[in-house]
């Protein structure tokens, strides 16, 4: 009876691990299908070389900038790096270099050009984010 | 050599088939004598095993003994389903992914529509990365051009603390 409880135990954890949810990039979230296919956006995405490219282009939606400034700051905490630039008041731009999937080097970019118009993209391994 | 012998007669013969005092003809009919009798004993059982005949007999004890031997059967064909299956996966992941290598997939939305044109969606992709990595480049040029900048400023500044406290 202990032998098959055991067994059973360990099928059980076998099964969580393997369905565990891995943490994801706020950014990532970013791509989903009301977004993707939303008319104030443009979407690109490449695969090529074993590398991953995906841009988000926001033109004339205050809200869809606030989302992607909201991911930005959550992915912000977990980068190993971050370089800002300012332009006047509005406008910034970001790059943050943060360790994902097992791989070290996934950047971020964010071009801020006003309060309604961004751009963000994501870039790396192709495997990071299987 | 007959059937209608008894176990003694049997097991002598039997003695003798180890012993390799039997010829030819007289193993193979020892063979079917084996196979069709009832007669049992350890010594037979085990010669009937040598024979290879348990499969062939189906009595209780080879019954045992193949069921011992399909579960392993089964267990050794499971398992070579599952390696087949695990290299099958892994060979035709790294197929994939030197194939992806090799090509371009690109997926483009205009305004939340789907542009359907490969080769305008390529285009419309790579320049758009273009712009990214060009962005990209910029910022950090940017940033190390006011590191700079800030590190000479600073360094101007300590210069100038010197002078004033030689004075």
């Amino acid at each position: 009876m202990k032998k098959y409880l055991l067994v059973a135990l360990l099928v059980c954890m076998g099964t969580a691990v393997c369905f565990a949810a891995k943490p994801k990039m706020a950014c990532e979230s970013l791509f989903v299908e009301s977004l993707i296919r939303n008319e104030k956006t443009d979407v690109s995405i490449i695969t090529s070389n074993g590398n991953y490219f995906r841009s988000l282009t926001v033109s004339g939606d205050k809200k869809i900038v606030d989302k992607i400034v909201g991911a930005i700051e959550a992915d912000r905490k977990i980068a190993s790096s971050v370089v800002e630039t300012f332009e006047g008041k509005e406008s910034y731009k970001m790059i943050l270099t943060i360790p994902y999937g097992g791989y070290e080097g996934i950047s971020v970019g964010f071009d801020k050009y006003s309060d309604t118009d961004a751009r963000i993209f994501i870039s790396g391994p192709v495997d990071a984010f299987k | 050599m007959e059937n209608g012998l008894d176990i003694r007669e049997l097991e002598r013969l039997v003695e003798a088939y180890y012993a390799c005092g039997l010829s030819r003809e007289d193993e193979d009919c020892l063979r079917r004598v084996l196979v069709a009798t009832g007669l049992r004993s350890e010594a037979i059982d085990r010669c009937r095993l040598a024979m290879g005949l348990e499969v062939v007999m189906g009595n209780d004890a080879s019954a045992h003994v193949s069921k011992k031997h399909r579960r392993l059967r089964f267990l050794s064909v499971a398992a070579s389903v599952a390696v087949a299956i695990g290299i099958g996966v892994t060979v035709l992941a790294t197929w994939h992914r030197s194939s992806m290598g090799d090509r371009m997939e690109a997926v483009v939305y205009i305004n939340g529509t789907r542009v359907t044109d490969d080769a305008y969606a390529r285009a419309i992709a790579e320049k758009e990365r273009q712009e990214c990595i060009a962005m990209m480049m910029e910022v950090v040029a940017e940033s190390e051009l006011q590191q700079r900048e800030f590190s000479a400023q600073l360094q101007k500044a300590e210069r100038l603390r010197k002078q004033v406290s030689l004075n």
